[in-house]
């Protein structure tokens, strides 16, 4: 059994790398859950902006955040032009699902064509600061991730209960016609969300590019885990995707501090098929 | 009786059917040098046929149908490795172990919503890779499964390196589970699956069994995606984490589709579509050519799908006649 230190440490890094499951986890989750659309290519659009801000870092020396000022519109824009395509061809769940994935397969391919298959990776002296609290080390780089993703998380989550905007969104979600039917623009609204699904691809897109080394074939790697965390946080809510991305994070350091690191990946979907197999209320 | 006649109609051998199942068979006698992607198109229509008994027939969406394809494929690499390499044993033995994890996680599949759905399928198949992944003293892990000799077929048939035995295996299990299939799908059985997919709620009421049924089908769908598996592990001589991948999954997803879901040919047809889709691109543009099968497939789902398999089925049913 390793000591309190190691498991502490593991705990603390754990949350941390969990803020990035829940940053991506909460676009999904939007889309998912409030416009019925799994989008596939999520992933995609995050890995794109990720090769973007690379891009820009290390060929014009332009520092990740005004990389991330100019991703992130774009990627809103690419979010609307999206359901764009789905509204145009009345694409259903099913569909939205081979769609994105065959989408996801052209960013890919696009990525392989202009960056090459070889592993890419944007150094920043970010990436190795950190301080001390106690005897646990805290990286910088994930912490602000984290911060981030919690003001990201809330702020959605408040924009949805209390605005009207936010509320005929769920109101939509719930039946549209009778939504529509009390004067709520399914629509307008559709493609807003869509967008910020988008943006946020756009915001863990940066992170990753600071955070993880760049491959092509990266961007299913992930896959897997975060949709795990979108079920697990509950379709359309942002917090709970936060949350339960920390959760998966955190279980999957501790595993990977006690039995070994190939173990970890396991421990994560062993979490979900017991949360689906318990199905408890708020799932 | 009248029950017993629409259903005997239906069941009919049609024309088409015949005259496809000769053309694949006189396939064998082509001179050597397709049978290897041949071979490849019998194991990814079964694959897909697989698929078809429970989306197109039982409604269920599945997002991660390759757990069984990679389950049927180590189950059957590790006895060839291990203990006999009779390949017909080797694709009895995956067939019954991927038909008991079928059974195993049909409890879990029927549980909540399409959604919940999609994420236990994708969560399995996830799952099983990863422990593929991490037990490398069993499986060899990342570096797949390697060492897979097979004997010859029934004893008399050496597997070639140019495919055809290879080839004549994979159809004639195709051909061997597309007659389970029919006889599946037409019989009183395959009606109740087809009521409880248009509307289970109804279905029930009428006294159908919707709970039992679907555990049936998608066990009975395990099962054939674990003999494809086996198939592809027998004639490829390697296993590898690869067959859990998710590209798997989607892929024979997007084959279904292409080929259309609920007439137990679109597999096949999607299949033969897509490899030949595949082969064209490949060789007009070595490069580029994922980009492009993206792009179409985009198109493809957008906007042809209803005309282009409706016009197909159609056209099939006409010949039919």
């Amino acid at each position: 059994m390793p000591s309190a230190t190691l498991l502490g440490q593991a705990l603390i890094s754990g949350v941390l790398a969990g803020g990035m499951y829940g940053l991506l986890a909460m676009g999904l989750s939007l889309s998912w859950g409030l416009l019925r659309l799994v989008n596939l290519s999520h992933f995609a659009l995050a890995f794109l902006s990720a090769y973007i801000v690379y891009e820009l870092g290390t060929k014009y020396g332009v520092a990740p955040w005004w990389s991330a000022a100019m991703v992130v519109p774009v990627m809103f824009g690419v979010g609307a032009a999206q359901y764009w395509l789905f509204d145009r061809f009345h694409v259903n769940e099913l569909a939205s699902l081979l769609i994105t994935f065959s989408f996801a397969v052209i960013v890919e391919a696009g990525i392989q064509i202009y960056w090459t298959a070889d592993y890419r990776r944007f150094e920043t002296h970010y990436s190795t600061l950190s301080f001390k609290v106690g005897p646990f080390f805290v990286p910088v780089l994930e912490l602000v991730l984290c911060v981030v993703a919690s003001v990201l998380a809330w702020g959605t989550w408040m924009w949805l209960r209390k605005t009207y905007v936010g509320k005929g969104l769920r109101a939509a979600a719930e039946d549209a016609d009778i939504a529509a039917a009390y004067g709520v623009d399914h629509r307008k609204l559709a493609y807003l969300l869509s967008g910020i699904g988008a943006a946020y691809a756009g915001i863990a897109g940066t992170f990753i590019a600071l955070i993880a080394t760049l491959a092509p074939a990266q961007i299913w790697a992930w896959l897997g885990v975060v949709f795990a965390v979108v079920i697990i946080g509950r379709l359309g809510n942002p917090l709970g995707a936060l949350l339960a991305g920390m959760l998966i994070g955190a279980s999957e350091s501790l595993a990977m501090a006690v039995l070994s690191p190939a173990w970890a990946p396991v421990v994560s979907f062993s979490v979900l098929i017991v949360i689906l197999l318990w199905d408890p209320e708020w799932l | 009786m009248w029950v017993g006649q629409a259903l005997a109609r239906r069941a009919r051998w049609r024309w088409a059917e015949i005259v496809f199942w000769l053309a694949a068979f006189a396939a064998l006698f082509l001179p050597a040098g397709r049978h290897l992607i041949l071979n490849e198109i019998a194991i990814l229509a079964l694959f897909a046929l697989s698929l078809d008994l429970i989306l197109g027939y039982a409604g269920i969406i599945s997002l991660g149908h390759a757990a069984f394809l990679g389950l049927g494929a180590y189950a059957a690499g590790l006895l060839a490795k291990h203990v006999t390499d009779d390949p017909t044993v080797g694709l009895a033995l995956a067939t019954v172990a991927a038909a008991s994890l079928g059974f195993a996680t049909s409890f879990l599949v029927l549980r909540g919503s399409d959604l919940t759905r999609l994420m236990v399928t994708l969560g399995v198949a996830m799952l099983l890779g990863e422990l593929a992944n991490a037990l490398p003293d069993l499986t060899g892990g990342a570096d797949g499964l390697q060492g897979v000799t097979m004997g010859p077929l029934l004893g008399l048939f050496e597997f070639d390196l140019y495919g055809r035995v290879a080839y004549a295996y994979s159809l004639t299990t195709l051909f061997v589970l597309m007659l389970v299939a029919r006889a599946v799908v037409y019989s009183p059985f395959g009606l109740s699956l087809m009521a409880i997919r248009r509307n289970r709620l109804r279905a029930s009421a009428l006294g159908v069994p919707v709970h039992k049924r679907l555990i049936a089908v998608y066990t009975l769908a395990a099962a054939f995606a674990g003999a494809a598996g086996a198939l592809l592990a027998q004639t490829t001589a390697f296993v590898s984490l690869d067959f859990f991948e998710f590209h798997r999954s989607a892929d024979v997803l997007l084959v279904l589709i292409i080929g259309g879901a609920g007439w137990l040919y679109g597999g096949i047809l999607g299949a033969v579509l897509y490899e030949a889709l595949q082969d064209a691109l490949a060789a007009v543009t070595p490069e580029y050519w994922q980009f492009w099968i993206g792009l179409f497939l985009v198109a493809f789902v957008m906007l042809g799908r209803e005309r282009l398999t409706g016009g197909m089925r159609g056209l099939l049913a006409r010949f039919g006649r």
